[in-house]
């Protein structure tokens, strides 16, 4: 063993921790064995065994998390010895999937995708409870990385990783509420919640589980505070700022949009947009269905566009900003050093470039200090026209063309001024993924580039 | 809406889960509770507590001995009778009583009225006052007047009264006290024999109350909440609130609390004596171990002014482990740490704690000066590693390179290391502006400046690539050769270079006019050799021969080898002796000093020292035998393997048919072969040269061996076309480009940064740097334009047409500029035209708190992984294998490697401390695997220096330590006056290497004595008035230090030097040494030993014998001239023939006179065999050393004040004389006091009142210094200690007591032949010397009776120079 490796993969604190949170996804197991071997049933024949029940494959399942849980925890020699870890082909298929911004982008799309198509198979409760075990397991196994462990053990990105279990379990209540309805829809049954009564139980049904909840998460924040102290970073600086310098993660979203928007637009326009465009949903939205119950089949246009913003537009934003964008706002795979010596070309060229310079062969018309203001004004549109041309097709001549196509039912159900502003909310939202396209394939920075002005889009 | 009993969850349930989650609350609100009682403060104090009580338990069980309870016993026995006594006296004790009882009644009331009486007076007096101011008539005012007058005798006689009675009273008590005397006693003693015991026990009880009240109140004192309420158990502040830091971008005032952990850190004895010491606590119990420096009140640094933090860092509010940023060691101790209080490295925090081996660092905050640090007559070497820091800093010269500014404008920020100006217009700048303060330090190496007299062109280059080859303990460092210059590319450059530095200074040396000795002079090298050692030249060089091996001077450099480096024949022997004997000549600013070394006549031979001390050190010269200066060869760039074999042509795909040629294994950048064109049809293509490419033929002609092949290249010239066939993938192809040199490559290299491509092509075509006609105009001059380098390459005049030769030589004049402008010679050397360049490193007066983001640390870990080692082993593994072995507990592991692997991991984790470990360790390898993407002119440059792994901590420590950030003012060691004048004057002393030759404190030798064999020869009635004197000017020592040898034998501590050593031949029983005491010692209250008494001493008796400080060349020269020199018979001769120690020398020469002594030195001993040299000292500096001497003794400076030639000391003088002597001959006292020095007692030795000594026969009569610059030199105190005693201040001495009282005197009819009179009349004399010698002119005074006295000495005032053996000196 070399005591003098700063970076060790391995130490037996990790060992032994890990054994730990083995052991409790053991516990969980073990109930859901007790819970399947209840209500699984068995199989009809299964390797030859006759009635075989399925709870035996989740009672195998625990025993083999008991084993690595002892494994662990009894593990007390060289740690750099210990060989449940994971493989390093692994960790590289992964680095060079997660730090390039097209596939990580690709890939939270194709899981979306995967999500809404695949809704009613996975969140069956057994497919969820592997998928869960399943990421369970990977966060274990990928602890035994030192450059992920430095990242997502940091006191301060432990909220994300929590938050990130929270919006999956909830995801996975909406699909599974709204599938049981869709399909007691399907079969002319009545929704679940309609079985309740109309009545809103205030006291003691909300005030007092209210009061639980509250008490609850006092403790649950005590036990945090005292198990996670906050870390002391990095001290103020006015000559010096932290590499990277994040947002608070709530904001990593907004941020991300710096890479691809100029700041105005990223951290004013349309910030701006989808908070208004947030308070606008309940006037934009015509669909009298779904009101008071989960569905999904009734209001696809809605959720998935919601879901669209919300999953891979917000939260994969965040999880990109607070895990994979490391010094200099470079991308890093999961297990990879942060080094700060790291570089990528960012040789962007704005739309303007491509059209003299590339295509014409032409110097860039640009403004010179003497001339008066309308010729300043002639010479930039003269620059930028493609630029002007193209976001003005894009914001005036998509709606009407829109809504004579795709959106032609919508059009006709919800009027002009309200079709607009749907028009308008849901092409800013495709500005993002369009930008990052453009992007990737163009290495386009601007499509309109006024630098003079401060006017970049 | 109204309640209905509806509800969708089960209450029941609900009740169940807000129970359960209540419990749960509730628990972790105790959780929360646990931790915070829990805390590590808390515990440390509660086993604080009980290490306390088990302290004073001990100490109370010291007294649970039978004497002590004998003691108390007998005390109350004593007790009890005195009561019985008591008691048989009753009757008349009670009786006293009652009158005493009685007489205090009276003494109230007498005390009463005198009381009223006063007031009734005071009231009469302001009566009288009022009547006054109301100009009443007279009557009525004499009326108030005799109110007045009789209220004033009531008041005056009741006070009288009350005087009575409270006498009365007294004595009465004082009776009734005698009655019971006894029993006060008794009383008194037992408390006393009981006292230690009470303290202790109260102590205690305040800890562990006997009460159970007390004690079950303290335990409820500490139970949680209750523990808010003034506990007792608490942290502890310290508010170093004037000692700012800066957190974030504020600075707030310091608030320590690690007292609160460190529970006994300041808890001391009387005497500053550890009550917790180190040996028997462990951390976090200890005392500080440094209690006189540290903490205590009566330290420089109290706690509470202080702080701790100020010192160590961390952060000062933590009070747990890790919040308080405590730094480890070595890995070892910080992964203890992490199994014990898992702790980790806190990268964030900006001032982690200093770990122990760099704790000294924070002295430097605030003491600028470091040299107090190092020599302190009160602490002494308190931070030996920051100094010798410092020390390495100074002699090595880092601050040629990188700037240490201890200025920002005039305010200080850290200690000051900077080049004085080199030039007159930067020292006119300084001193024209008040906000710069000029730097002060030399350019440690030598001038350059007219290097071309002293070592041929070959040596320079020689000696560049390599100093410590000709001289392994030179201090200059190597350039050359380092780890980031072993490619092809420094195979080819690097000769280049160094030829061209060469050529550049011996081009560039200015010419000297040098001396030679007197035409015909016959040097005598076994003379030189006598005169070598003897003349000081040892106190700062040494020299590998036999006879020097003992003396290791390293002031100077080590001159064995110097034959050889210097110019063969004439011109080396002419240079040396010049230099020899008048070392400004060559370098104005030299360190070395003018010996006097002029030539002297010995008898009928004139010897000329300089000269034979120049031949003796040349005396083997031969011819030199260094490599002539490298030739810039035609070459194409290509590193070739030294046999191509058919298994390597394999290995690279080439076939037999193809194989042939040379095997290209390395290319360089910017060479021929990466401009070369690859033949692609009728096109020539852009294609480097690559390794693995095999060269057939060259211009057609077959190449078959690496060595054929540079004959070929020879052939052509730079600029050449060339073609060559080349194998390449197996397929032969066709490049071409043009031959070129290593030289032209590098101009053109250097070049390419300013001209363009094009321009490049020109300059060699035209072979001048281009330039414009405006540059040769009249009144111009090609150097306002061309401020760079580049002027070496412009022609002299616009048309000038000069050979290739001359070109070539221009190309080099300008590549070796280039290499000392990037290599930054001239921070070290004076270079001509290098005098106003920049220093070329980083400046480091902030280094300490330097963003480690700045630093480039690139490969070092790669490169300490896999190499790292001088062997090219790997430094990780070694140290991982050491780290290992401690956390093991096995023994034998070095402490210099376990801080190594703090360093190691500090580099690798981009920490300062290891970034300067290894850049000290070797400069370059933070090029390792870089030197392959970074351009031949971007690689690292810094040298590599010979420092082993101490001094690299040593240095680094010092490193750390600047920080710019001064606390403030008031808490920077800035002192003036006398610590100021000590400050500057070691500061000189090192400078000027003063204590090479002078002791400046005596070696203290610690012994066992028998005290009973001691005799202390009393002192007489008439030694006391100059005994108390002496005192003054040679403070006693305490000699018993209070400890015993095994034997028994108390120790004996005293200053002094051996007279005579026993014979090593004999047994270690019978070994003894003469010892003769320097210093007064106090053995006890009646017994005081005077300097010069010789004690015998066993050599198994001797415990220590210490060095003293300086003198090494006193000290090796004392026991080699008995016998060997003219005169010197015994070891105390040749202290007379040595330099003399300084010690005291403050209390004996008056500081102006120092001060030009220092300045121009005069000769003033005819016993030394050598002359005190003048040193190239500058006014302030001479002044500065002058004042430190008497700083340092504690006397007046700058200015004396002397007595005896005030007009009242002479007029008492004369009073006393007329009423002692009225019948003196002599009528006036002054008169009378010049005869007796000029008597026959004084002019024996000295020359005085115009009579001369010569020196015949040195055996018998040792000449003394001139008597005339006595009034000037030396302080009349001094003086009259000195003549009364002259042993009391130099024990070796040969000057006898020349008045001992009771003795004859010889001049019976002066003072009535008092010796004690005519001793202090020799001093009155000695200081109005001008005076007397104006008004009464050459005297001899032979007293009546002796016949025709002197007469040798009459007829010497005649006599010229008197005639010595050993010169000038």
């Amino acid at each position: 063993m070399n005591s003098l490796n700063p970076h060790p993969d391995l130490t037996i604190g990790v060992i032994h921790g890990l054994g730990w949170l083995y052991l409790l996804l053991f516990f969980l197991d073990f109930g859901w064995t007790i819970r399947s071997f209840k209500q699984d049933g068995s199989f009809h024949r299964f390797a030859g065994i006759e009635h075989m029940p399925k709870a035996f494959l989740w009672a195998i399942f625990s025993a083999f998390l008991f084993l690595l849980a002892a494994t662990h925890l009894t593990y007390n020699s060289d740690a750099s010895a210990f060989i449940i870890r994971l493989p390093l082909f692994f960790k590289d298929a992964v680095n060079l999937v997660i730090a390039n911004p097209v596939s990580y982008f690709v890939l939270s799309i194709v899981v979306f995708a995967a999500m809404i198509w695949l809704r009613t198979w996975w969140v069956q409760p057994t497919v969820a409870w592997v998928l869960f075990n399943l990421s369970v397991l990977f966060l274990a196994l990928s602890m035994t990385d030192f450059d992920f462990r430095q990242i997502v053990g940091k006191p301060d990105n432990v909220p994300i990783v929590g938050m990130l279990y929270l919006v999956g379990f909830f995801t996975w209540l909406y699909f599974y509420k709204a599938n049981e309805n869709d399909r007691r829809m399907a079969q002319g049954l009545p929704v679940s919640e309609k079985s309740l009564s109309d009545q809103v139980l205030v006291w003691p049904d909300l005030v007092y589980s209210e009061m639980i909840c509250m008490i609850l998460v006092a403790a649950f924040l005590i036990v945090w505070g005292v198990a996670l102290p906050a870390p002391l970073e990095e001290p103020a600086s006015a000559v010096k700022t932290p590499n990277p310098s994040k947002a608070p993660w709530y904001f990593l979203g907004l941020q991300e949009m710096l890479v691809y928007f100029d700041p105005w637009m990223a951290g004013v326009v349309l910030p701006s947009v989808i908070l208004v465009g947030l308070m606008a949903i309940p006037y934009i939205d015509f669909n009298q269905s779904g009101n008071g119950y989960y569905t999904f089949n009734q209001r696809k246009f809605a959720v998935i566009t919601f879901l669209f913003g919300f999953l891979p537009l917000w939260v994969a934003m965040i999880v990109l900003g607070t895990f994979i964008r490391g010094p200099n706002w470079n991308m890093f795979g999961l297990y990879e050093y942060w080094d700060v010596h790291k570089l990528e070309v960012l040789n962007n060229v704005n739309l303007s470039d491509y059209f003299w310079l590339d295509w014409l062969k032409q110097p860039l018309p640009r403004p010179l200090g003497g001339d008066s203001l309308a010729t300043q004004i002639a010479v930039i549109l003269k620059r930028e026209w493609l630029g002007l041309l193209a976001v003005a097709v894009y914001l005036f001549v998509l709606p009407p063309l829109m809504a004579v196509t795709i959106f032609k039912k919508f059009f006709i159900r919800m009027g002009f001024i309200r079709y607009m502003v749907l028009a308008n909310l849901v092409l800013f939202m495709a500005a993002l993924p369009l930008k990052m396209v453009l992007r990737w394939v163009f290495t386009l920075k601007y499509i309109v580039a006024i630098p003079e002005w401060f006017f970049n889009i | 809406m109204p309640a209905t009993d509806e509800y969708w969850h089960s209450l029941p349930r609900l009740h169940k889960i807000f129970a359960v989650s209540a419990i749960v609350l509730l628990g972790t609100t105790l959780l929360m509770m646990y931790k915070d009682e829990s805390r590590s403060w808390r515990v440390y104090q509660s086993q604080a507590e009980e290490l306390r009580v088990e302290k004073l338990d001990r100490e109370l069980a010291k007294f649970t001995n039978e004497d002590h309870r004998a003691k108390v016993l007998a005390a109350e026995k004593e007790v009890q009778e005195a009561q019985a006594d008591v008691v048989g006296k009753q009757s008349q004790i009670s009786e006293t009583e009652r009158r005493l009882n009685e007489l205090q009644g009276l003494v109230q009331i007498y005390a009463r009225d005198a009381k009223a009486a006063n007031a009734y007076r005071d009231k009469a007096r302001a009566d009288y006052d009022i009547s006054v101011r109301d100009e009443v008539p007279e009557e009525k005012l004499n009326l108030d007047y005799q109110t007045f007058k009789q209220k004033e005798e009531e008041a005056k006689e009741k006070a009288l009264q009350s005087e009575q009675k409270v006498t009365e009273y007294n004595a009465v008590k004082s009776e009734l006290t005698a009655l019971r005397e006894r029993l006060e006693t008794a009383n008194g003693d037992l408390t006393k024999a009981q006292a230690d015991v009470q303290a202790l026990e109260e102590q205690k009880e305040l800890l562990r109350p006997s009460n159970t009240l007390a004690a079950w109140k303290r335990k409820f004192k500490e139970l949680p909440i209750i523990n808010g309420f003034n506990p007792h158990l608490k942290i502890q502040y310290d508010w170093a609130s004037e000692l700012k830091q800066t957190l974030g971008m504020a600075k707030v005032s310091r608030v320590d609390r690690c007292r609160t952990c460190h529970v006994n850190i300041s808890d001391f004895g009387a005497g500053n004596i550890a009550n917790y010491p180190k040996a028997e606590y462990a951390e976090p119990f200890r005392s500080h171990p440094n209690a006189d420096l540290f903490l205590t009140a009566t330290s420089p640094h109290p706690v509470t002014t202080f702080g701790c933090t100020i010192c160590h860092d961390g952060d000062g509010s933590g009070t747990a482990f890790q919040t308080a940023e405590h730094t480890a060691g070595d890995p070892a101790v910080a992964a203890k740490w992490a199994s014990e209080h898992d702790w980790h490295k806190n990268h964030f925090w900006e001032y982690p704690m200093f770990p122990k081996q760099f704790i000294e660092s924070s002295c430097l905050k605030c003491h600028h000066n470091v040299v107090e640090l190092g020599v302190n007559d009160k602490f002494g070497n308190s931070a030996p590693k920051l100094f010798e820091g410092y020390s390495l800093i100074r002699d090595y010269g880092c601050f040629g390179c990188h700037e240490i500014n201890g200025y920002d404008g005039t305010r200080p920020i850290g200690p000051d290391l900077r080049l004085e100006p080199q030039t007159a217009e930067e020292i006119a700048k300084f001193e024209n502006d008040p906000n710069q303060i000029a730097g002060r330090m030399r350019k440690v190496g030598p001038s350059l400046r007219h290097i071309k007299e002293k070592v041929a062109p070959e040596f320079i280059a020689y000696w560049t690539a390599e100093p410590k080859r000709f001289r392994p303990t030179t201090r200059m460092p190597q350039f050359f050769g380092q780890s980031n210059q072993h490619d092809a590319m420094a195979a080819a450059l690097q000769p280049i270079e160094l030829a061209a530095i060469s050529q550049f200074l011996t081009e560039k040396s200015q010419p000297l006019n040098l001396d030679s000795p007197a035409t015909g002079y016959k040097p005598d090298a076994a003379r030189g050799q006598e005169l070598f050692s003897k003349r000081g030249c040892l106190a700062c060089h040494s020299r590998a021969n036999e006879e020097f091996k003992d003396i290791h001077s390293t002031f100077g450099p080590e001159l064995s080898r110097i034959h050889e480096k210097l110019r063969p024949g004439e011109a080396g022997f002419k240079w040396l002796y010049n230099w020899i004997r008048e070392p400004s000549r060559y370098h104005p600013r030299t360190r070395m000093p003018d010996l006097f070394l002029d030539p002297y006549q010995d008898g009928e031979t004139t010897i000329d020292p300089a000269a034979d001390i120049a031949a003796y050190l040349l005396k083997d010269a031969g011819e030199p035998k260094f490599p002539a200066l490298a030739q810039s060869k035609p070459y194409l760039g290509v590193e070739l393997a030294e046999n191509f074999t058919e298994a390597d042509a394999r290995r690279q795909g080439i076939t037999k048919e193809n194989f042939g040629g040379v095997l290209v294994i390395e290319t360089m950048p910017g060479s021929p072969t990466d401009r070369a064109e690859k033949k692609s049809g009728e096109e020539w293509i852009a294609t480097p040269i690559e390794p693995g490419d095999a060269i057939l033929a060259v211009n057609d002609e077959a190449v078959i061996s690496p060595e054929q092949f540079q004959e070929l290249l020879n052939k052509l010239k730079s600029g050449d076309a060339v073609e060559l066939t080349v194998v390449r993938l197996n397929q032969k192809q066709v490049f071409r480009t043009q031959v070129s040199s290593p030289l032209d490559d590098l101009v053109r290299l250097y070049l390419s940064k300013s001209l363009t491509k094009a321009k490049l092509e020109d300059l060699f075509e035209e072979q001048r740097f281009p330039v414009t006609a405006e540059m040769y105009a009249e009144g111009k001059s090609p150097r306002e334009f061309l401020k760079g380098d580049e002027i070496e390459l412009a022609p002299r005049s616009l048309d000038e047409k000069i050979s290739l030769e001359e070109w070539e030589h221009r190309k080099m004049i300008y590549v070796g500029r280039r290499t000392i402008s990037r290599y930054g010679c001239y921070g070290c050397h004076d270079i001509p035209e290098f005098e106003t360049a920049r220093p070329i490193g980083t400046a480091l007066q902030d280094w300490g708190r330097k963003d480690t983001s700045k630093l480039a640390y690139e490969h070092i870990h790669e490169f300490l992984h896999h190499h790292g080692e001088p062997d090219g082993s790997s430094t990780e593994e070694k140290l991982a294998r050491v780290v290992k072995h401690a956390q093991a507990g096995n023994e034998g592991v070095n402490q210099q490697d376990l801080d190594d692997a703090y360093l190691y991991e500090s580099v690798i984790s981009h920490g300062r401390a290891g970034f300067l470990w290894q850049k000290l360790r070797d400069p370059r390898s933070y090029d390792y695997m870089k030197t392959e993407t970074k351009g031949w002119d971007e690689r690292l440059r810094m040298p590599k220096f010979p420092f082993n792994s101490e001094q690299i901590e040593a240095i680094s420590t010092f490193v750390l330590g600047l920080v710019a950030d001064p606390p403030a003012p008031q808490f920077l060691y800035r002192p003036d006056g006398v610590a100021g004048a000590k400050i500057e004057g070691e500061r000189l002393l090192a400078k000027f290497n003063c204590t090479g030759c002078h002791m400046v404190e005596m070696p203290v030798w610690e012994f066992g004595v028998d005290l009973d064999e001691i005799q202390a020869p009393p002192l007489a009635e008439s030694d006391q008035p100059l005994f108390e004197l002496f005192k003054k000017l040679k403070p006693p020592m305490k000699g018993l230090t209070g400890r015993k040898l095994p034997s028994g034998e108390p120790i004996m501590r005293a200053t002094g030097y051996a007279q005579q050593f026993p014979d090593p031949e004999d047994d270690p029983e019978d070994q003894l040494y003469s010892f003769v005491l320097w210093d007064a010692v106090v053995l006890n209250e009646e017994q005081t030993l005077m300097p010069g008494q010789p004690m015998p001493i066993a050599a198994t008796s001797i415990h220590s014998m210490g060095e003293g400080r300086g003198g090494d060349l006193a000290k090796w020269l004392i026991p080699r001239l008995p016998g060997k020199e003219r005169g010197v018979k015994d070891i105390n001769e040749a202290w007379q023939a040595a330099p003399p120690p300084l010690y005291r020398e403050g209390a004996k020469a008056q500081t102006p006179w120092l001060y030009q002594f220092l300045k121009n030195p005069e000769q003033l001993r005819y016993t030394t065999v050598l002359r005190m040299p003048r040193f190239n000292m500058s006014d302030a500096e001479a002044q500065a050393l002058a004042n430190y001497f008497a700083a340092v003794d504690g006397t007046a400076y700058p200015y004396q004040l002397i007595q005896q030639h005030q007009a009242e000391y002479q007029q008492a003088e004369q009073a006393e004389y007329e009423k002692d002597y009225p019948d003196a001959k002599e009528k006036n006292v002054l008169n009378a006091s010049w005869l007796v020095l000029n008597g026959p007692l004084c002019r024996k030795c000295h020359s005085v009142g115009g009579n001369m000594v010569t020196e015949t026969d040195p055996s018998q009569v040792k000449r003394g210094p001139n008597l005339q610059r006595v009034e000037r030199r030396i302080r009349p105190d001094y003086a009259k200690v000195w003549i009364h005693n002259p042993k009391w201040i130099l024990p070796y001495t040969s000057m006898p007591q020349n008045f001992p009282a009771g003795g004859q005197s010889a001049m019976a009819e002066l003072f009535h032949g008092n010796n004690l009179r005519q001793e202090a009349s020799t001093v009155d004399a000695l200081f109005n010397y001008t005076r007397l010698i104006e008004s009464l002119g050459p005297t001899t005074y032979n007293p009546p009776g002796t016949p025709g006295a002197e007469p040798a000495a009459a007829s010497s005032a005649t006599t010229p120079a008197p005639k010595t053996d050993g010169g000038a000196k």
